[in-house]
């Protein structure tokens, strides 16, 4: 069941009401059943999984709480278990092919491996668990008592196909409150409401619309010049931002409606002075997931600059595996690594460089300079990110910057949006930027500060939606692209 | 308090709002339908109870029957309000529509359509262009493939797209209306095609259906009995033909079961009608003008003969010539023949 469909918006209303009908120590035993329902009907055969893990990490949170000597090995079997699971589910077909190559080349049989389904939301159901398991072993985490609190934090529906992905020391402590009582707050409604015709905005008017160019160049790249192929990658680093971020604001934004804060996911990430900058920005959750159970245990930056800058790499490259078992999901990674230490080298260069030109440092002109090198760099990673093979990214890449096919004419409907439809893509990039700029402008100069100005806002949402948006007979319904991780 | 008052107001202002904007957009952006049947815009634009002679079915009825041809013929008015490959059920359901605004003295029903299968993929115009009210739900809740009920109930859902491709038509007929059709319904078609005379049509046979067809082919006669109309059922004239082995016994069980209606098949008078078969058919299927004058004039001629119909009075004769004219201004031009595929 997607977020953006007519089924969740009706289940949403309906949780919500009865969810704020309920008592309140009623309320998170009806939202983890919600919850499983949810689940349920998007993969009906991995919710047995879902329950399993939760219930083994559960035990395992309190067996290190009873046991605090042995909670190193207890934390060890868990992370094992858990990340064994993914491993079987996600990556075992990837490197089962990787070995069975290996073997090919050495003349033996290849390895036959079942093909498995990849259960819904399990890469990030599986670190919020994991997450809360470490959290227990350095004591940040009092282990969860209660079981419904626990599984509700694990299986929380908006949040459990695509994140964010939630750190127990953030919603734990919410779930208790909630049960103590409250009611919606007209802020909770506010909120709410904006953050999920926002997300739908972005997803039906921007990322489906940007799919169609994008799906059709990468659908046959040899078909279209190199001009029209950059056009479908700026395209995408558009898609992917506008797709993922909308999940996130429609979780956020139904969370919200409940009565939860969840965390943050982006903060108007393309608005970056760096690439660093921008993984500050871009997939929250998970960076500071990595950064602070990865990259700390690794050393960090403790350890010297080139153990730093290898343990930047490695974060990246497991980041790139974890968006998908393929290798180029690691050059993607590694690529992010690259362009991070290669950052850090030319820092004093660059600064020269900026004092010589005369751009002081957060500037309007030199960010925006910053932001669009930073979004040409990323678009290079995003077609790796998107592309079905290594080869077939390098070929794109390759007639980019040859500028295969020369620049005119341009022939920018070839790529299946017609003019008119372009330009209104286009309009609604300037009103995503404009609400970007805006996001980082203080509180009281937000879009919704009064009562008129939020229900016009409202308004507004849902006829562009309703009008431009992707949807009904004449369109594929495209799935949340991160629904793939 | 007064902060909740405020949000009521503007939230009951946003819906006004949003309610009169969706509905501006849902006239709008719908596809407007000018011709080739279902064109209820036109047909509620004709003066009420202005109407004597009503002609529902398919394709075989707004391709061959023109209006002001019977007009000229018997001096009766009539209109032609039948829907793409319409099914007997939808048909059942444009009676009763029609007669919310119309009283004619006879209703013509074209009866192939009871070899129709039941989704004949021509729901969305034959539903989508009825004008809202109980026919339109119960036609799109009964009538209508599942997956195009949504649609139905919310045309934006089939036409929001549309926003990029308006014209100027679009934008006249949501702000000012439909004009009245100057052919009252018949869809004029000048090119002639290669015909290679007579045959069966191949036909798939579905009892159940066919028995759904016969139900809605029944009501309309009682509707038609009912309402102190005359029912009168027919073939169109064609080429491809429903076979013999399939049209006979229904037409038996039409003459035993529902006696007040005359039935008219009128390939029994393909003769007599006179249409050239190498330039008077748009298709196999169904005449182009010069054809459709013909059998007009027949089935005007059959109208005076057999049915006891005189024109009400007050009709617009002005009106009706002037209808006259215009399809014989159009029909001067010579058919062309059609390109070959």
């Amino acid at each position: 069941m997607n977020l953006n469909s007519v089924p969740y918006v009706l289940l949403l209303a309906a949780v919500a009401l009865l969810h704020w009908a309920l008592r309140p120590e009623l309320r998170c035993g009806f939202l983890l059943l919600a919850s499983w329902v949810f689940y349920g009907i998007c993969a009906p055969r991995f919710l047995p999984l879902l329950l399993a893990t939760t219930l083994l990490v559960y035990g395992l949170g309190r067996w290190m709480g009873a046991r605090p000597a042995r909670r190193k090995p207890i934390l060890l079997l868990g992370l094992l278990v858990c990340f064994g699971i993914l491993f079987l589910f996600k990556y075992l077909g990837f490197f089962g092919g990787l070995l069975s190559s290996l073997l090919a080349r050495a003349g033996l049989a290849p390895l036959q491996l079942p093909a498995l389904l990849m259960p819904a939301g399990i890469s990030f159901y599986t670190f919020a668990l994991c997450g809360y398991l470490m959290d227990v072993y350095r004591g940040r985490q009092a282990p969860e008592t209660s079981f419904v609190d626990f599984a509700l934090f694990a299986s929380f529906f908006p949040a459990i196909l695509s994140g964010p992905i939630e750190r127990a020391t953030h919603l734990l402590p919410q779930l208790k409150a909630h049960r103590r009582g409250g009611s919606p707050s007209g802020e909770d409604v506010r909120i709410g409401v904006t953050r999920f015709l926002l997300g739908l905005f972005k997803k039906m008017v921007l990322a489906d619309q940007l799919a169609i160019v994008v799906n059709t160049a990468y659908g046959d790249p040899a078909a279209f010049t190199g001009v029209q192929l950059l056009g479908a990658a700026l395209a995408y680093s558009l898609q992917i931002y506008c797709d993922f971020s909308a999940y996130s604001d429609m979780a956020i934004g139904s969370a919200r409606l409940l009565g939860f804060t969840l965390l943050e996911n982006f903060h108007a990430p393309y608005l970056c002075s760096s690439i660093q900058d921008f993984w500050r920005r871009w997939h929250i959750s998970l960076s500071s997931w990595f950064r602070d159970y990865l990259y700390f245990p690794l050393g960090g930056s403790r350890r010297g600059t080139v153990r730093k800058y290898v343990n930047v790499l490695i974060v990246f490259a497991v980041s790139g595996l974890w968006h998908g078992a393929a290798m180029t999901f690691v050059v993607w990674g590694l690529l992010n690594g690259v362009y991070q230490v290669i950052g850090a080298l030319t820092a004093p260069v660059r600064a020269r460089i900026r004092g010589a030109l005369h751009l002081a440092d957060g500037a309007a002109v030199t960010r925006c300079i910053q932001a669009v090198l930073c979004f040409l760099l990323l678009t290079v990673t995003w077609v790796f990110f998107r592309a079905a093979s290594l080869q077939q990214a390098l070929e794109i890449l390759g007639r980019i910057f040859t500028l295969a096919g020369g620049v005119f004419p341009l022939n920018v409907t070839a790529l299946g949006l017609s003019r008119a439809r372009l330009l209104a893509v286009g309009l609604a990039v300037i009103v995503l930027l404009i609400l970007d700029i805006r996001s980082q402008l203080p509180a009281r100069q937000r879009l919704c500060d009064t009562v008129w100005r939020r229900y016009a806002v409202w308004t507004a949402l849902i006829l562009a939606i309703v009008v431009f948006g992707a949807y009904g007979p004449g369109y594929n319904a495209q799935e949340f692209l991160y629904f793939q991780f | 308090m007064h902060s909740r008052r405020r949000e009521g107001l503007a939230l009951l202002v946003s819906l006004v709002v949003l309610a009169l904007a969706l509905g501006l957009l849902t006239r709008l952006l719908t596809l407007k339908r000018h011709d080739m049947g279902s064109t209820w815009g036109h047909f509620l634009q004709e003066e009420e109870h202005s109407i004597d002679l009503l002609f529902l079915g398919s394709s075989l009825v707004y391709c061959d029957v023109v209006p002001a041809v019977i007009w000229e013929e018997t001096g009766l008015t009539g209109y032609v309000m039948a829907g793409p490959e319409q099914t007997l059920p939808m048909t059942y359901y444009y009676l009763r529509e029609a007669l919310q605004t119309q009283q004619p003295q006879a209703v013509f029903v074209e009866i192939t359509g009871v070899f129709y299968a039941r989704y004949t993929g021509y729901t969305k115009t034959n539903i989508g262009q009825m004008p809202w009210g109980m026919n339109r739900l119960q036609a799109t809740f009964r009538e209508a493939e599942p997956e195009n009920r949504a649609g139905l109930l919310f045309p934006l859902l089939f036409y929001h797209d549309r926003w990029s491709s308006l014209t100027a038509d679009d934008f006249a007929v949501t702000f000012r209306g439909y004009e009245p059709d100057p052919l009252a319904g018949y869809t004029f078609l000048n090119t002639y095609c290669e015909t290679d005379g007579v045959s069966d049509r191949a036909l798939t046979r579905d009892a159940a259906n066919e028995a759904r067809n016969w139900d809605a082919l029944t009501a309309i006669y009682d509707l038609c009995l009912e309402e102190d109309i005359q029912p009168v059922f027919y073939v169109a004239p064609c080429l491809h033909r429903i076979p013999e082995a399939a049209m006979e016994p229904l037409q038996a069980r039409i003459r035993e079961a529902l006696p007040e209606a005359p039935l008219l098949d009128c390939n029994d008078h393909f003769a007599a009608i006179g249409a050239d078969e190498s330039t008077d058919f748009f298709d196999p299927l169904h005449y182009n003008a010069a054809g459709a004058e013909k059998f007009s004039r027949f089935l005007g001629g059959w109208i005076s003969d057999n049915l006891k119909l005189s024109p009400e009075p007050g009709r617009d004769a002005a009106l009706w010539q002037s209808r006259l004219d215009h399809f014989r201004q159009l029909a001067s031009t010579p058919p062309t023949p059609q390109d070959a595929p």
